[in-house]
């Protein structure tokens, strides 16, 4: 791979795809980029109003979910996004929760704690999420009292977010379910808090222990054999863009929990393997991903994108179709897909068409905006065609741009 | 977001509203659309039309599939009004006599569901899984895949029925909902799913910029061997796109009378797509803005969804009748699964078994075997039959062979569908 196609690959995973340089300018070394992206922590955490406000009467500002999605997809732009944001991300669409269902003003909250645990522990973003305002709202803990459980929480902090189907049995969920019940949003005093009368006053089995508060209950989940490797394995995915060998799987998962659970050394013996580089363009970029890269290579700004558009696409963040997250692969590539981006794309204003309409050279131009360096013979051709079928700078531009970012080269990461 | 302030008028209001709905197909990569061999000369849909009446009548049939996200609980559909038990189980949560249609044997069908009850709805009790499963996303998988039993298939259920059935149409299946729908992944029938985003300036033909777009566009939808199958894949979406986006220029307008629900506007499309002449035979309607996940305020959510599907369905079953397809389009829903015979504090958790509502060309009334309330598995309902007898049963009206679509034989219910 050359260091160009390596930039573009390494940044699609990293970050959110590769912001456009000078056509004279070299490309940075696959080694120097990797640890540039890996140093990034998570930008600073801004949220467009005080989040902490009361739960009654906030301000619209962090009760308007639009805006929440508009912050964070700005964000995922920024040139200085990296493997932190790229990791706020994951781990939304891992602990999945929807704010159709739960407030934003607690899903602002949320989203602070998975800014704030990020590339931090695993262990301490499991706990801290589990009695999460947000979560126990959108899965039914909220509520849920000792007489009569709800299992959902319960059911769904297994399957989805720790050890995975076939790790645990229905008593398991009963007894999870009991263990979290009495947890509930107080809104007069604006906290999420515990009833202490529905605490168990001894402990029930739970994967093989006995389990009493919700601390048991997440110690009981990491000591389950099969949680370090079901995260590990899903992290490896989504960097490396194929599933670990059984042999990779297992030696992650031994150094995840040896280092405490720290995501950031999972994370860094991930990407540090040789791996990491062998796969370039093994997944479609879900639509989020290609949002985001696609407005950083058009010059778009994503603050005047409208948020709801986003779910014609099928990926609105804090919007997921069920609390398994959004689906991944094929389905980005289907051609009711290609229609929505088409639509979405076809109707972008783009400052910098006339300009690159207007160059010697406007192949090349887009090509280079948007990453691409070894672009196939059918990419080139629809794009030498446009070139020189079109009359004037901005038609050439315009639909020369939107082209490139609806080809193979770049809908795949 | 601003449009490009040049050139002329984009696709109208009615044409992007058209639009709504699909937002990513059931279709795989794999179940793409066949490359198009000569650029963008998509078939005419009425001719695609005249066609279907040289197969013959079962050729004309078409199958809308609702699926009612979340579990629908199937004793507040069909009530045990008059079974003790029943409210022994359900303190709070007991719909009584005024509240149901009486169909016999102590069961009702609920109230708000009138305007289909005067229409003909036929019931099926007791569908679920021999050996069922609580979670709601293993539960959607078994019915989007057709296995009971669980066992996975990389295809759905109706992705199948579609490659068992499907000529040479532009579309064999189309999903209208937001959210995923591996129901229709198809071996090799083409399925697919529209958005609201409107064509845009690269494929409303209004625009100046479409014709150069459509030639690059031509020109990518013909990749060459290429090393990466993905690539492939990519121009398959990308020829696709093309030739749906010719299906969504030529369709005929809404038809007046719809309630202003998301999903009346689903069955209205519906229904703009079954008269548009391009021969899709299965729809799947997931129904937009109505969770049937329960857990709270059971009492009062579910008999407002219960209208909200009525209201909807009554202008769709008019309006088929009125353009003379009554008979050959069948209304079938879907659930994962029903609820907890028991309340928790005003909800219903999880459960099991549930019943099923058809209408169209149906004999009305109960079918199936009623799960009982007295033995319970663990405190849910033990189902009478596996659901994959009901897919079968609404496959082969269709006209496709129970043994392409499933991997056992499932049987049939009989007498349900006028055949």
């Amino acid at each position: 791979m050359t260091d160009a196609a390596a930039a573009t690959h390494i940044s699609n995973r990293l970050a959110f795809g590769p912001h456009p340089r000078a056509v004279e300018t070299p490309p940075p070394g696959p080694a120097a980029l990797v640890d540039e992206l890996l140093s990034r922590a998570p930008l600073a955490f801004d949220p467009p109003g005080d989040i902490d406000h009361g739960f009654e009467h906030a301000p619209e500002s962090v009760t308007d979910d639009s805006r929440l999605v508009r912050w964070w997809l700005q964000r995922m732009a920024d040139p200085d996004a990296g493997i932190g944001d790229r990791m706020m991300w994951f781990w939304h669409t891992h602990f999945t929760t929807s704010t159709d269902k739960a407030s934003t003003q607690l899903a602002w909250r949320q989203l602070r704690t998975i800014h704030r645990h990020a590339l931090g522990s695993f262990a301490e973003l499991l706990r801290v999420l589990i009695t999460d305002g947000a979560m126990l709202q959108y899965l039914d803990g909220d509520g849920s009292d000792a007489a009569h459980p709800n299992e959902n929480f319960s059911r769904e902090v297994l399957e989805l977010f720790t050890v995975g189907r076939g790790g645990y049995g229905e008593a398991d969920v009963r007894a999870g379910a009991r263990i979290l019940a009495g947890w509930y949003i107080d809104w007069e005093r604006s906290e999420v808090a515990q009833n202490l009368d529905q605490e168990l006053t001894f402990g029930v089995p739970y994967l093989g222990r006995l389990a009493r508060t919700v601390d048991d209950l997440v110690a009981a989940i990491l000591g389950h054999p099969a949680a370090a490797r079901f995260v590990a394995d899903k992290i490896h995915c989504e960097l490396v863009g194929v599933d670990p060998t059984d042999q990779r799987s297992q030696e992650l998962a031994t150094e995840f929990v040896a280092a405490g659970w720290s995501i950031a050394a999972l994370v860094e013996q991930i990407v540090r393997h040789p791996s990491f580089l062998e796969h370039p363009r093994s997944r479609p970029k879900s639509a989020v991903e290609w949002v985001v890269s696609a407005a950083i290579s058009l010059g778009l700004d994503l603050d005047d994108l409208d948020p709801w558009s986003l779910s014609e696409l099928g990926q609105l963040p804090y919007h997921p179709p069920n609390v398994a997250g959004w689906p991944d692969r094929a389905r980005w590539l289907s051609a009711s897909q290609y229609l929505g981006r088409a639509g979405m794309v076809g109707n972008w204003e783009l400052d910098i068409a006339e300009k690159t309409g207007s160059t010697a050279d406007p192949v090349a131009v887009w090509l280079q905006r948007c990453g691409i360096s070894d672009a196939g013979p059918a990419t080139l051709e629809a794009l030498r065609l446009i070139a020189e079928q079109t009359d004037d700078d901005w038609t050439r531009g315009v639909i020369g741009l939107r082209i490139t970012v609806l080809t193979p080269e770049f809908s795949l990461s | 977001m601003t449009l490009d302030g040049v050139g002329p008028p984009r696709s109208g209001p009615s044409r992007r509203e058209l639009l709504r709905w699909l937002a990513y197909g059931g279709a795989g990569v794999a179940a793409g659309f066949p490359l198009l061999a000569c650029g963008s000369g998509a078939s005419s849909p009425a001719a695609d039309g005249a066609r279907r009446h040289t197969i013959g009548p079962v050729a004309d049939r078409v199958l809308v599939v609702i699926e009612l996200d979340g579990g629908n609980d199937g004793l507040s559909t069909l009530v045990p009004f008059d079974v003790g038990r029943y409210r022994d189980l359900r303190p709070t949560l007991a719909i009584g006599s005024n509240d149901v249609i009486d169909l016999g044997g102590a069961y009702g069908l609920h109230r708000k569901l009138s305007g289909v009850h005067r229409r003909g709805v036929a019931v099926i009790e007791g569908l679920g899984a021999r050996q069922p499963d609580l979670s709601h996303f293993e539960m959607s998988a078994r019915w989007w895949s057709g296995r009971p039993d669980g066992g996975r298939t990389d295809t759905g259920f109706l992705g199948r029925v579609c490659d068992a059935v499907h000529g040479d149409e532009l579309l064999s299946g189309v999903s209208l909902g937001g959210g995923p729908s591996p129901v229709m992944v198809s071996r090799k029938a083409p399925t697919a799913g529209l958005s609201d985003l409107g064509l845009g300036s690269l494929l409303d033909p209004n625009s100046d910029l479409e014709l150069v777009a459509r030639r690059s566009l031509d020109r990518l939808i013909r990749p060459g061997p290429a090393g990466n199958p993905l690539t492939l894949a990519v121009a398959a979406g990308l020829g696709g796109m093309v030739e749906l986006a010719h299906l969504v220029n030529t369709l005929p307008e809404p038809s007046p009378g719809y309630p202003e629900t998301e999903f009346a506007t689903q069955l209205a499309l519906v229904s703009r797509l079954i008269r548009s002449g391009a021969g899709i035979r299965i729809f799947h309607v997931p129904m937009a803005g109505a969770g049937f996940d329960t857990h709270e305020g059971h009492g009062d959510t579910h008999p407002r969804l219960l209208e909200m599907f009525d209201a909807a369905l009554q202008s769709f079953l008019d309006e088929m009748e009125s353009i003379g397809r009554g008979g050959d389009v069948l209304v079938a829903t879907t659930s994962e699964f029903g609820r907890r015979v028991s309340e928790n504090s005003g909800g219903l958790d999880h459960g099991t078994a549930s019943c099923a509502l058809l209408m169209g060309p149906v004999v009305p009334g109960r079918h199936g075997e009623p799960p009982s309330l007295r033995d319970l598995d663990d405190g849910n309902l033990i189902a009478t039959a596996e659901f994959d007898r009901y897919q079968a049963t609404l496959a082969s009206w269709l006209g496709a062979d129970p043994a392409e679509v499933f991997e056992r034989d499932p049987g049939v219910f009989d007498d349900i569908i006028v055949d």
